[in-house]
């Protein structure tokens, strides 16, 4: 009876561990997506800014 | 070329073969031979990608092309990040998800076998005549530097890449790569700082941006709205986005990189590395094109870069002619040169429109005593500059730094082909149950086949206008369409076969009519080819079935 409650509250527990980590994974591909978008901005106005000042 | 450039090429191309085959002990299952047992880590999946989209057309047309036109080209690039994060988010796991060795096979699970066959059709289609172009640039160069024929150098490029690429698989491909996209890089930071440190000393590197500026090379953006313009913020970010999208989500030569990684957060890594890095590595390839155009303004340029020509024509009917507008072009750009050390912005604007024009005659004078009407000159530039004009020992690096951008694309595109070929053909529909070693066999005899099919294809298809634009024609007529059917497969659950085969021949036939009906820019056949399939194809699939009588 003890094996099956603390099998149950390992699998409790690696299931939040599991949500866990799906949740900082879905967090860290959102911050990479924000950056990725981010830097394409920069490189587009850096363009157009480098193209009127050399012009 | 001196005897240490040619040790590098020999060496480089001793290396490459020896490389690829050390890798032939891993692969003695298909899986292992197309797909690396699903083994490889991002960053060389990663590399692996972008060294298969960076060809030696990248090098020799985007380089020729910033020469003449500047930094336009770069709006191509603009819809890429975007369909690389969408790609990683929805594609990527499908095709994980699926298991399958190729995209077309997920089209079978989702609707049935004649979908599969017909967009597997059409990407061999697409593909063999890609790869054939691909061959081609390089052979162009070599052929134009050292006097070969054009098919001798096919041949001496094609023959190392197709014997590790058949023996060595997939793994041989992608380890390639890695190696291959690190010479690729290095060799033109190199070509880079030579540039540099070959401008006059009273020219600094500003002064140089300010003359590239003033003949508007530096003007990379484009907002003007119009359909017939190739290059506009508005083709590169919406077509773009749709060739991206197609390009990386629908073309087995990228697919089968990212099926290769081990898991499906290390295939989505792999695309996102081109979302980083991709646009600045194309920016920095493009910077060398225009720092080769300030260089020739303090350097005598010749009036036609490709020096086959330049003597046929000056040993032909109309030499007289030719050595007039000679005289005259000399004449031009010692009066630019003069204009642009004395900083006049007027005079050497006017000096440089008038060496354009005594160039296009030159390019015209070519045509008509050659023959070839598609002869372009900007494709024999960065060539030129770097057989004449680079130290010894980098030559050898730059033409290394060729092949291995002309053999990694090309080797990723014959392994994709045959892979397509032996899953989606011979397994499917003339062999269904055969032992793995003979399908072993069989993958190992397609990709030398296609090899010998593309070395024919690339030796007529070795000059036909600017090589950059060439390739990415040949793919816009079919991306769009195949898109358009993914789309339909992963985006709807509604989507019927009959909706998804009717609305791929539809969207083909479609593009076909606006590539040759229409002066319409080829970026935005993607996306007319997408919206047609999933128009035709969701208004197929929504009809009511018919009933039996």
């Amino acid at each position: 009876m003890c094996a099956v409650v603390t099998n149950d509250r390992d699998q409790r527990h690696s299931t939040d561990d599991l949500g866990r980590m799906n949740d900082q994974r879905s967090t860290t591909n959102l911050r990479v997506f924000v950056q990725i978008l981010l830097l394409e901005a920069a490189i587009v106005l850096g363009l157009w800014w480098f193209g009127r000042a050399y012009s | 070329m001196h005897a240490l450039d040619w040790a590098i090429v020999v060496a480089y191309l001793a290396w490459m073969v020896w490389d690829g085959l050390k890798r032939s002990n891993r692969t003695d299952e298909v899986e292992g031979y197309f797909l690396a047992g699903r083994s490889l880590p991002w960053w060389a999946v990663g590399l692996s990608v972008m060294a298969t989209q960076l060809s030696a057309i990248t090098l020799v047309g985007t380089t020729g092309q910033a020469y003449a036109t500047g930094f336009r080209f770069i709006q191509f690039y603009l819809g890429l990040p975007l369909a690389m994060i969408l790609l990683s988010v929805t594609v990527v796991p499908f095709f994980h998800r699926a298991g399958v060795y190729t995209a077309y096979e997920y089209l079978e699970q989702r609707f049935d076998t004649r979908t599969r066959t017909l967009a597997a059709l059409l990407f061999l289609l697409g593909r063999t005549f890609s790869l054939g172009v691909v061959l081609a640039a390089p052979s162009v160069v070599i052929s134009a530097i050292v006097g070969w024929s054009v098919p001798t150098t096919v041949l001496v490029l094609a023959v190392p890449m197709v014997v590790y690429t058949a023996f060595g698989g997939v793994q041989a491909v992608a380890w390639t790569d890695v190696k291959q996209m690190f010479i690729i890089v290095a060799g033109v930071v190199a070509a880079v700082v030579v540039l540099v440190a070959s401008l006059p000393e009273q020219v600094g590197f500003g002064d140089a941006l300010s003359l590239a500026g003033a003949t508007g090379r530096l003007q990379a953006l484009d907002y003007r709205f119009s359909f017939s313009e190739t290059y506009t913020v508005w083709s590169g970010f919406i077509g773009g986005l749709f060739l991206m999208l197609a390009y990386f989500g629908c073309d087995h030569s990228q697919v089968q990189r990212y099926l290769t990684a081990k898991s499906v957060d290390e295939a989505g890594h792999s695309l996102l590395m081109s979302a980083y890095y991709k646009i600045p590595l194309q920016l920095l390839i493009l910077t060398t094109g225009v720092l080769v155009f300030v260089f020739y303004l303090f350097h005598a340029p010749p009036m036609l870069f490709n020096r086959a020509h330049e003597a046929a024509v000056a040993a032909g009917p109309r030499a007289e002619e030719y050595r007039a507008l000679e005289r005259d072009f000399q004449a031009a750009i010692a009066e630019r040169r003069v204009a642009a050390e004395a900083r006049n912005r007027a005079a050497f604007l006017d000096r440089d429109r008038e060496v354009n024009a005594i160039r296009a005659k030159a390019v015209d004078l070519v045509r008509a005593v050659s023959g070839d009407v598609q002869y372009t000159d900007v494709n024999y530039v960065f060539p030129t500059f770097i057989t004449t004009q680079m130290p010894v020992g980098l030559v050898g690096l730059m033409i290394a730094a060729m092949f291995a951008a002309a053999m990694s694309t090309a080797a990723g595109e014959l392994s994709s082909l045959a892979s397509v070929t032996i899953i989606d053909f011979y397994r499917r529909h003339l062999v269904k149950q055969a032992a793995d070693a003979h399908y072993l066999r069989v993958s190992k005899l397609a990709t030398i086949g296609w090899g010998l099919f593309a070395c024919v294809v690339a030796m007529s298809a070795s000059n036909q206008g600017s090589l950059i634009e060439v390739v990415n024609r040949y793919g816009s007529f079919f991306y769009g369409s195949l898109l358009g059917v993914f789309m339909l497969a992963i985006l709807t659950k509604r989507a019927t076969a009959a909706g998804a085969f009717y609305g791929l021949i539809a969207g083909m036939a479609v593009v076909l009519a606006f590539a040759f009906g229409t002066s319409v820019a080829f970026l935005w056949h993607n996306l007319i080819g997408a919206v047609v399939v999933v128009a035709v194809g969701m208004t197929i699939s929504l009809l009511p079935p018919r009933t039996a009588q």
